[in-house]
Order: structure tokens, then C-alpha cells, then sequence
């Protein structure tokens, strides 16, 4: 176990393979997501060529192509953008939304405290997903009501993990002088309460955006997510399901896109959570 | 007669580094040394020592006998058979030495089950025996009630009941009273005693308190840097104290009857008079403050707590105060409800002639940097985010919200400066510093807007003896430089009688006492005062009555 000794605070720990292998992973999903804006293999919606539909991988397609004869490495490198952005707008509307309510609600206490947490709990009781699902479907699909979908239940998760360790820190002595030096309860939050949870709200937010991921997959899949033509990973998956006998390559990619993200970004998650609170390392499974 | 407990040459290092240097002691059957040294001396680690319980990469050498028996060369399944049966342990923090979500009674009864293999109903009955041995009688605290249910001292009993279950032949305490109220101390202490004296139990006392050790020890061993620097007969070593240390140790203990002898001069040449004749920095009227319970029932009104019940005093400008009263007794309530953090009742509090409260925020913030205060605790009074020139300038704000620059630093060293820190920490993290010298900079952040009060809430009680003589000095220096008047609240009598001019006692949120700090120590009136006094070791009086109670022997 690595311990962080009192003089050495600015020095970090070595960083984990397992951070490496997450970082690594992400960053060729942000590459391919950002190359996609001006560069493609071909063009993925428009390049329609039934002579080359369900082509198996060859070096020509290097991930085969679908029925309509579209490239499916150029579909997933724009699927990646798809979903990145939607997971990343939702956890930032979460974080944006509920870190406020979570501070106000462990600065205010009493009845505000009483309503944001008990809002919180009826957020809670819905299933998640199964509730996008009829969100989206009431709004109507599409990337934006996807979004909206997802974040409003980043919202409580955020509310949430702010109230606890605000609450903690505002039984502390610091805060205490703080509210000596006159500083009012905003400002206090903000200068004391936040920079001191802060490592957790970034790591829990790498979780939720992989959480996100997942989302816009499902919601996608069940065709309630970005509109076709848009490429869209869970909307390959559902597309492929008919031909998966005969062209499995139309599954088995955007699957596996899917699959690595989530997982890049949960190795991710835990090699910042090391990195920031070393105490941990080796006591977590 | 061969001691029970034979150490020799002890040394000890952990990964490489040395703890303990070449320790030598004894300790006879049915006697009592007293462990004494200074947070990092080493004492706890002696204790853990002789139980064979240390970290791992520590590394033992030397001699360690108990009743003939080499412990050193035991393996760690023998060790269990002396652990709890021969040798047992009180811990200081009565909170955690007992498991939350088990019974009393199952606890004590465990001991009884694992090393005297009886069944449950004989190790509960035996349980039951023991804690009324300790003066926790059945009919009142039953085998199933919870740690939470307990008070500190009575956990703290539960805990030496524990100890003393199977009848060891030593005993263990490490600092069992430091975390316990003076009259909850004493009797703690009385009751180790008298355990020890009925079941000729030797005791290792393990403490910081000289005078706490003079009451109970036989034997003496003060430690410095995990060298024994001085050891003897208690009063012997008292009464001939070398090592710069020890003296120094003793100094410190002995600083509240030092002061009262100044103080009554002083009090006979001027009269007290000149310092009533001062106005009021700080006037408190009939303050209350309650907390609203949680309901009992839906439809019943919640109950009220009343936490300070109508306190009036006033602080003149250079006075020093006292607020004296034992855990709950509502002062750090009535600290806080001075700095006008607390929403209040009923009540008012006037700070330098203005209304502090009830006012608007507005009204409130020119005040503010009147009043100032360190907290008790020197690990959690700063943002470990911030550096110590951050830190000290944060009330800055108060005078002037964006003063940059040179300004903000000119007077943040200035405030480093004058608690004797330097311009070269201000880039530091708090964290870097020890105890003492954190304490130092939650004074300069205290003073860094020249107050005209300053609260000094439990301030010193986390800091050893010679530490916190020095940050009293510091102290006393600071309010005769620039005439700040304080405002101490502390349960350590010894330190009140040191540095207050005047000492309010506090019991259940009311003021039951005042007045001046001399006189209440030697006439008080209250009942509850006369107790917390008898209560309170204090290291003269131990030894005057060792000395008295040798003499009787001898003759």
C-alpha cells in the first residue's frame, strides 16, 4: 500500500496500469469521435452502394458493411460522437443541476433540505431506464430528448453524493473560521465545500458518463434515441439484429465499441479515484 | 521479589526507523508505574510493545520478561493465551475500544466464553458480576443495552471491565481518562485503583498528565523521543528532578498554582477595581438558545432543548475570561451563539458598543472583525487546500474584500510574525507544521485583522503540556502588545487558572458561578464548583499527599 506522507502532499502517486490501459482506451474513442467531424473512410449516411452491401471485413472495409452497403468503421466513428455527446451533455446538465441543489440543500438544511431529497427519492423510485423510455417516448425521439432523458436522473445521483460529504465538512473547524472571517453561506461553498469534494465529483462523473453511455445505447436500440440517418451505436446493434446469422460483423462492432468504452471508461474512473485518494488503493476489490 | 514485568534494554524499530532506544523498567506485582510523555515520546508504542501487538515491519530487541516468562520469545498463538488472560488493555478513546452494534453484556460475557470456555448463561452471569464490580449494577445498566446508550465514563467503565474480567495480573491503560470530563476523570481513576488494590493487579498507567500519574503511580518513568529520561519512586523523582525535560514537564503541569500566587500580589497592589472601571468590549445578555427536538409523535409538538439558558456576563477591554464547564454543558453553543452563528431565542449580544445580535448581515460584518477565534482542534481548523498566507488572510475580507497584492501580504507576514512564524511560511501547507505551530497559525488568522476579541474555544486542550505553556505564553503576550481581550472556554482548570481574569462556571447551559478567577478557585460557592475542583488532580496536591502517606508508613 502506498501512504501518502505528510511533507510529500504535492508529489502524486505512480499512476495505475489500469489508468493507462482507461486512458488509453478513451482517448482513441475521443480520437475517433473528433477525426469523424472532417474525415471519414467513406462517407457513412450518404455513401449508399448496393453492390457493396454486407460485405464481410476486407481491407477495402476494414469492419465489412451493412445492408444498404454503408461503411461500418465510418458509422461507428460517427456513432462515437453520437454518443459521446449525448452521455457527456447529460452528466454535465447532472452535475450542473444537482451539485448546486446537493450544496444549497447541506448549506440550508430545514425544509429546502427536506424537499430536494425527498425529490430526490421519488427520481429514485422509477426505474431508470424504463422511465427515458417514456420520457422520450411522450417528447418524442431524438438525440436532445435523449439527452434530457438521461440527465434528469444524473440530477439526484449528484444532489446526492454533494449533500453527504458537504454535510460532513460543514461540522469542521475550517468552516467554522471560515463563518468568522464573515464569508456567508454561498461563499463558503463555494471556496471551501466544493475544492474539497471535488475529486469525487469527477470521478463519479466518469461513471455516470459510461453509465450515460449505456443509456444512450439502450434508448437508441429501442429507436428512441438519435434519428435515422444519424449513426447511432445501439441503433447498428438493433439494425443488425435480423442479419445476424449471416453478416455476425454487423453486431459484433458497435457491441464492442460499446463495450470497450464502458469499460475504458470504468478503468478509467477508478485509476482517478487512486490517483486523487491513495488511501484506497488496495482496499478496493 | 522478582518484578512482574521485567523490561530491558528494549529497543524498537519500525521499517528502519527507531521508536524505542534501550528501555529499561520494572514493575512488582500490585504496583503501579506511570508512563508519562508527550504525544510522539513513544508510550503508547511501549504499551503495544509488551503486548506484542505492533505494526507490521517492526522489529523488537532486548529483554522482555513477564512472571519469568520470556515474551519475546513467544509465538503469536501463545502471545493469545496472555493477551486478555495475563496482560490486558484499556484504551483511551472509550468511543471505539467497544463494538457499536453489540451489547454490553455480550462484550463483557465474550472474554468469559473464548478463555474459560463456559456456556452463555454462566459468561453472562459472571458479565453481569463484573460490571457491577466496575459500578454499572445490573438493575440500572442491564447486560442488552448499547455502547450509544452509555455515557462516556460509563463506556469507559465497560471497557476496564473488560479489562479486568479474567483477573490479569497486569493492566494496560493507555490514557484511560484523557478523553473523559475532570469529575467523570476522577472517578475513573478511583475506580483503577481500586481494582487494583483489591485484585493486586499491577498497573502501567500511560499518560500525559503528570498530575493524574502522581495520583495513581508508585513508580515513574518519563519519556522523551522513546528514551526513558527520568525514572524513580513518584515523589522522588518529583523531588529531584535533572533532566531539562522533566523540569520543563513539570513547569507546565504546576502553571496554574504559579499564577495564582502572582496573581493575589497582583490583585493586592491595584485592586480590581481599575479593570471594572474599563468599558465593555463583548456584552452578553440573557442569551438563550433551544433546539427543537425531533417530534415523538406526528401529532405531539416537538420538545425543546434548551442548549444556553439565559447567560449575561460582559468582557472589558484587556480582561481575560473564563468559561468552565464539562462536556454538554452548552459553552461551545455559547461560542458560537457569541460569534453570531447560532440563531437564538431570546437575548443579545453587543460587541465594542454596537448590537452583534439580533442585526441584519449587514449591520453584522463591520463587526466581525472585532471578534475573532481559534478552534480546538489544530488538524481540522484549516482547508487542507489552502497555504498558511491563505489561510491567515482569509478574514482579511472582512476589511477590505479584494485587498491584493502587497498589502494582503505585508499583513499576513506581520501576522505570522507576531505569533513567531515567518515570512518563508507562507507557502506552506498547515500540514507541514506540528501541533503547536498550527495552533500559532489560527492565532495569526485570528489576529491578521487586529480584533479587539479574541475566543479562545478549547484552544490549547489538544496540545501537550509544554506546548501549550508555550502558546499561553504566547498569549499573554499578544493581549499585553495589543490589549486584545480574551474570551477562554476550556473544561482544564489548570489553564484557566493561569491565564483568566475572571471565570464563569457553566452547568446544563447555565451560568451557575462568577467571579474573579482567584477567588472563585479558593472560595467557591456553588456545589458543583466545590466538586469540579476536588475533582481535578493537580499535581501539587498528589504529592503532597504521597509524601504525607509515606510518612505515615514509615513510621
Amino acid at each position: 500500500m502506498r501512504s501518502r506522507s505528510a511533507a510529500t502532499r504535492a508529489r502524486r502517486p505512480a499512476v495505475s496500469v489500469a489508468f493507462r490501459v482507461g486512458l488509453g482506451i478513451v482517448s482513441v474513442v475521443a480520437m475517433m469521435a473528433l477525426v469523424s467531424l472532417f474525415w471519414t473512410p467513406y462517407d457513412p449516411i450518404n455513401n449508399l452502394d448496393v453492390g457493396e452491401r454486407l460485405q464481410a471485413p476486407s481491407v477495402l472495409h476494414i469492419l465489412g458493411t451493412d445492408h444498404l452497403g454503408r461503411d461500418v468503421l465510418s458509422q461507428i466513428m460517427v456513432g462515437a460522437r453520437t454518443s459521446i455527446s449525448v452521455a457527456v451533455i447529460a452528466v454535465l446538465l447532472g452535475v450542473g443541476v444537482g451539485v448546486p441543489l446537493g450544496l444549497t440543500a447541506a448549506a440550508r438544511g430545514g425544509l429546502f433540505d427536506e424537499i430536494v431529497m425527498r425529490g430526490n427519492d421519488i427520481v429514485f423510485a422509477f426505474p431508470a431506464l424504463i422511465l427515458a423510455i417514456l420520457l422520450t417516448a411522450l417528447l418524442g425521439p431524438g438525440a436532445l430528448n435523449a439527452i434530457l432523458a438521461i440527465g434528469i436522473f444524473n440530477i439526484p445521483v449528484f444532489a446526492r453524493l454533494t449533500r453527504g460529504p458537504a454535510l460532513a465538512l460543514w461540522q469542521r473547524e475550517f468552516i467554522l473560521a471560515a463563518r468568522v472571517a464573515g464569508k456567508n453561506k454561498w461563499r463558503v461553498s463555494a471556496e471551501h465545500i466544493l475544492p474539497n469534494i471535488l475529486n469525487l465529483l469527477i470521478v463519479h462523473a466518469t461513471i455516470q458518463f459510461s453509465l450515460g453511455i449505456i443509456a444512450e445505447a439502450g434508448l437508441s436500440y429501442v429507436g428512441l434515441g438519435a434519428q435515422p440517418p444519424t449513426p447511432s451505436w445501439g441503433r447498428m446493434l438493433a439494425e443488425s439484429q435480423t442479419m445476424i446469422g449471416f453478416a455476425p460483423w454487423l453486431a459484433i462492432f458497435p457491441g464492442l465499441a460499446i463495450f470497450l468504452t464502458v469499460f475504458g471508461l470504468n478503468l478509467f474512473g477508478d485509476g482517478l479515484r487512486d490517483y486523487f485518494d491513495p488511501k484506497l488503493v488496495g482496499r478496493t476489490p | 521479589m522478582k518484578p512482574l514485568l521485567q523490561v530491558d534494554d528494549l529497543s524498537l524499530s519500525i521499517n528502519g526507523t527507531t521508536i524505542l532506544k534501550s528501555l529499561s523498567f520494572a514493575l512488582s506485582a500490585g504496583k503501579t508505574l506511570g508512563l508519562v510523555g508527550e504525544s510522539g515520546s513513544g508510550k503508547s508504542l511501549t504499551a503495544l510493545a509488551i503486548m506484542r501487538l505492533l505494526p507490521a515491519g517492526a522489529e523488537l530487541s532486548g529483554n522482555l520478561t513477564f512472571g519469568g516468562e520470556d515474551l519475546l520469545a513467544k509465538n503469536d498463538a501463545e502471545m493469545c493465551a496472555v493477551r486478555g488472560l495475563k496482560i490486558s488493555m484499556a484504551f483511551q478513546e472509550p468511543m471505539t475500544a467497544l463494538n457499536p452494534v453489540q451489547t454490553i453484556g455480550a462484550q463483557v460475557a465474550e472474554v468469559f466464553v473464548k478463555h474459560q470456555r463456559l456456556n452463555t448463561v454462566q459468561a453472562c452471569e459472571r458479565a453481569a458480576a463484573v460490571l457491577e464490580r466496575v459500578g454499572l449494577p445490573n438493575k440500572d445498566f442491564p447486560l442488552g443495552r448499547y455502547p450509544f446508550e452509555l455515557s462516556g465514563g460509563q463506556r469507559q467503565r465497560v471497557v476496564i471491565a473488560i479489562a479486568v474480567a479474567l483477573g490479569p495480573q497486569l493492566l494496560i491503560a493507555d490514557e484511560p481518562t484523557t478523553a473523559l470530563d475532570v469529575t467523570t476523570e476522577a472517578k475513573i481513576l478511583a475506580l483503577l485503583k481500586q481494582l487494583c488494590v483489591e485484585d493486586q493487579i499491577s498497573l502501567l498507567f500511560v499518560s500525559h498528565d503528570l498530575a493524574a500519574v502522581a495520583r495513581l503511580a508508585d513508580k515513574i518513568a518519563i519519556m522523551k523521543a522513546g528514551e526513558i529520561v527520568e525514572t524513580g519512586d513518584t515523589v522522588g523523582v518529583f523531588d529531584n528532578m535533572r533532566h531539562p525535560y522533566s523540569l520543563a514537564l513539570r513547569e507546565a503541569s504546576l502553571i496554574g498554582s504559579r499564577r495564582v500566587a502572582a496573581d493575589e500580589q497582583a490583585a493586592a497592589l491595584q485592586g480590581s477595581s481599575e479593570r471594572r472601571r474599563r468599558e465593555a468590549v463583548l456584552q452578553v445578555d440573557n442569551v438563550t438558545r433551544d433546539y427543537t427536538l425531533p417530534r415523538a409523535r406526528f401529532f405531539k409538538r416537538p420538545a425543546v432543548f434548551r442548549a444556553v439558558d439565559k447567560v449575561t456576563f460582559t468582557l472589558a477591554a484587556g480582561e481575560s475570561v473564563g468559561i468552565v464547564g464539562e462536556s454538554g454543558s452548552g459553552k461551545s453553543t455559547l461560542v458560537r451563539a457569541v460569534l453570531g452563528l447560532e440563531p437564538l431565542q431570546s437575548g443579545s449580544v453587543s460587541v465594542a458598543g454596537s448590537r452583534f445580535w439580533p442585526a441584519k448581515q449587514r449591520d453584522q460584518l463591520p463587526l466581525r472583525k472585532e471578534i475573532q477565534a481559534v478552534f480546538q482542534d489544530p488538524y481540522g481548523s484549516f482547508n487542507p487546500r489552502h497555504t498558511v498566507a491563505r489561510v491567515v488572510a482569509e478574514p482579511l475580507y472582512l476589511i477590505d474584500a479584494s485587498m491584493a497584492g502587497l498589502k494582503r501580504h505585508a499583513r499576513v507576514v506581520a501576522a505570522l510574525e507576531n505569533v513567531g512564524l515567518t515570512a518563508s511560511d507562507c507557502d506552506k501547507y498547515p500540514h507541514e507544521f506540528s501541533g503547536g505551530q498550527r495552533q500559532r497559525i489560527a492565532i495569526a488568522r485570528a489576529l491578521v485583522v487586529a480584533p479587539s476579541i479574541v475566543i479562545l474555544d478549547e484552544a490549547t486542550s489538544a496540545l501537550d503540556v509544554s506546548v501549550r505553556a508555550q502558546v499561553l505564553a504566547l498569549l499573554a503576550d499578544l493581549s499585553s502588545q495589543l490589549g486584545i481581550s480574551y474570551l477562554f472556554v476550556s473544561h482544564d482548570l489548570d489553564v484557566m487558572r493561569a491565564v483568566t481574569d475572571r471565570i464563569l462556571i457553566m452547568k446544563a447551559g447555565r451560568v451557575v458561578e462568577q467571579g474573579a478567577t482567584a477567588q472563585v478557585f479558593a472560595t467557591p460557592r456553588h456545589p458543583y464548583t466545590v466538586s469540579l475542583l476536588a475533582a481535578k488532580p493537580s499535581l501539587r496536591d498528589e504529592i503532597e499527599k504521597r509524601r504525607k502517606m509515606e510518612r505515615v508508613h514509615a513510621n
